[in-house]
This record gives C-alpha cells, sequence and structure tokens, in this order.
C-alpha cells in the first residue's frame, strides 16, 4: 500500500514539475499580402502567447495597433479603413492542441500540431484549425505556424479601387518563443 | 502670353501635385513616437478611463502618441525590445515596446531607472475567463521613445 501511495505521489510530482504554462510578450507575427500590383507586409514583434503544456491550450493576442509597415500611407489606411482599430484594437485566437500527447515538453525536438480554435479579429470570431509546430529547445517551447485567411472572411472591407492591390489571401507567419 | 502663362502655371501645379502624391505614397512609417505628444498622462490614469469607458477610451487614445514616466521593472528582447514599467501595489503593467531602430537609444537603460517615455497608445489588457495570458492588466505602447533616463 505504501509503495503503490509512493509511486502515485510520484506519478503526480512528474507530472506537475512537467504541466506548467509557458508565455512570452515579445513574440511576432507577420503578414503579406501578394499582388501582381504590390506586395504589403507589416510586422508585430509585440505579440502575447502562451501555451499549457499539461491541456494544450494555446493562446494569442496581438494589439493591432502595434503592426509596423514600411510606408506611412499603408499603415494609415490598415489602421483606419481596414482593420477599424479604435473600434476593433486586439486581434485573438484561443485554441487547444487536437494531438494532447504529440508534444514531449521534457525533450528537444521539433513537433507538428494542429491547433483548434477561434481566432478573432476586427470583432468577427471564426473557427479555424492551424497547423504548426512546437519546437522545444532547452526547455523552452517555440510556437511556429504559417497559415493564410481572407479578409472577407472577417468583414473587412477593401475598396473596389484598392481591392487589385490586395490579395484574396492573406499569409500568416507565427514565431513565439516562451519563457 | 496669358495663355502661355497660364499652361505653365497648371503644368506647374500638376508636377508639384505628382510629387506631393509620390512624397505621400513614399513616405516611410514612422517607428519612434518623437514628435509631438498627443497627451501627458500616466499609465494609471489611462488605465483607470479605460475601465470607466472602454469604447470612448479606444476611440480617444489608441493610436494617439502619450508620453508619461514610469520605474524599469522589466526588460526583455535583445533587439526590438520591450521595457516594462509597473508600480506592484497596483496590479498592473505598462509594456512599452520599442522598435529596433531605438535600440541604441534605449539599451542602456536599466531595471529600477525612472524614465520618461513616448509611445503609440494600443489600449489594455484585462483577464478574462480561461485567459492564460494575462495575470494582472496591462496597458501598452508600440513605438516607443526614451526622452529621460536616469
Amino acid at each position: 500500500m505504501k509503495k503503490i501511495i509512493s509511486f502515485l505521489a510520484l506519478a503526480i510530482f512528474a507530472i506537475s514539475a512537467f504541466a506548467q504554462v509557458y508565455k512570452t510578450s515579445t513574440g511576432t507575427v507577420d503578414f503579406i499580402s501578394k499582388t501582381p500590383a504590390e506586395d504589403i507586409a507589416a510586422k508585430s514583434s509585440k505579440v502575447k502567447a502562451a501555451i499549457d503544456s499539461k491541456s494544450g491550450a494555446v493562446q494569442f493576442a496581438i494589439s493591432v495597433n502595434s503592426f509596423q509597415f514600411k510606408k506611412s500611407l499603408m499603415q494609415k489606411h490598415f489602421q483606419e479603413n481596414y482593420m477599424e482599430t479604435k473600434k476593433y484594437p486586439k486581434s485573438t485566437f484561443k485554441g487547444k492542441i487536437t494531438e494532447s500527447t504529440a508534444v514531449q515538453w521534457e525533450k528537444d525536438g521539433t513537433y507538428t500540431v494542429n491547433v483548434k480554435g477561434k481566432l478573432t479579429m476586427h470583432g468577427v470570431s471564426k473557427a479555424i484549425t492551424i497547423p504548426g509546430k512546437v519546437i522545444v529547445k532547452e526547455g523552452k517551447p517555440i510556437l511556429k505556424a504559417t497559415f493564410k485567411i481572407k479578409p472577407q472572411d472577417y468583414k473587412i472591407k477593401i475598396p473596389a479601387s484598392t481591392s487589385s492591390k490586395i490579395a484574396k489571401d492573406i499569409a500568416i507567419n507565427v514565431n513565439c518563443t516562451c519563457n | 502670353m496669358e495663355r502661355k502663362t497660364l499652361f505653365k502655371g497648371i503644368g506647374l501645379v500638376i508636377i508639384i501635385g505628382v510629387f506631393v502624391g509620390i512624397y505621400m505614397y513614399m513616405k516611410p512609417a514612422s517607428t519612434a513616437s518623437t514628435g509631438k505628444a498627443d497627451f501627458k498622462i500616466q499609465p494609471v490614469e489611462l488605465l483607470s478611463a479605460f475601465e470607466a469607458d472602454m469604447a470612448e477610451s479606444n476611440e480617444k487614445y489608441i493610436g494617439k502618441v502619450i508620453r508619461f514616466n514610469g520605474t524599469v521593472s522589466r526588460i526583455e528582447g535583445d533587439s526590438a525590445l520591450l521595457i516594462t514599467l509597473s508600480k506592484p501595489e497596483e496590479d498592473f503593467e505598462a509594456q512599452c515596446g520599442f522598435d529596433k531602430s531605438e535600440y541604441e537609444k534605449s539599451k542602456n537603460v536599466a531595471v529600477g531607472d525612472q524614465v520618461t517615455i513616448q509611445g503609440s497608445c494600443d489600449g489594455v489588457d484585462l483577464p478574462e475567463e480561461d485567459d492564460i495570458l494575462a495575470d494582472g492588466k496591462y496597458i501598452s505602447f508600440s513605438r516607443c521613445s526614451i526622452f529621460d533616463a536616469k
């Protein structure tokens, strides 16, 4: 009986030792819209991300105002006309790794995962599954993902005059090193 | 003669217009809030304003240049810095994001320094249910610039 209790205590300790929430406030998300007319790209280096190694819960939050463009006019149009930043200042993602045992948190390696959840931007929430990677390096997870979204799915209105310059599918890259 | 002068005048206006248009289109986006501040207000006062009326404060402050001061409590990143100001008794932080172009100016700042910072207001983060991201209240700023440090 004593042995069973000791074993259970050890097992609980082992699980709790590896179960933790890894976070960052300095992750990056960049996006690019590619058309024959023009490539438009922007990046935020202030992405908040968190991943719970026990439940597989994953969250991201981006201040839309933090996206940095190369050209001032593009940034102004993005903030004021397309994303309506004053009305919808945050974009968020809340989800969960579908293969909860896919990542060996205590072992360095690259683990391919799918994260199913809800992406909210411009005041619209949509269910989405994002393919990504969890790279465990020296006990810290790096979250990487590349996926595409359609502006129209999030009710982002593109005026007819600029529609030829903005891609139907916007490519998004996520790179967050959590601690 | 008058017609020639008129054509010259119209031509000149068109050329100036084209140059102004090209300049406006090509003008690089600012990576640091170095100009005149729209508001001089402390982060704790801003947080109160957002908590009192989120929609009105979003409209009033987001994207606006705010000047404030505080004590550096945490520094993250090695090129694009995130400097955090906090007052522990108030259970919230002001997170200030610096573009890598500001790295040389801001890299000498250390934890405990008193700094005056100017940045573009991103808004606030308040903890939500089932939230594993936030463990307190945050107000954040982008394109920050250090005005004074000691």
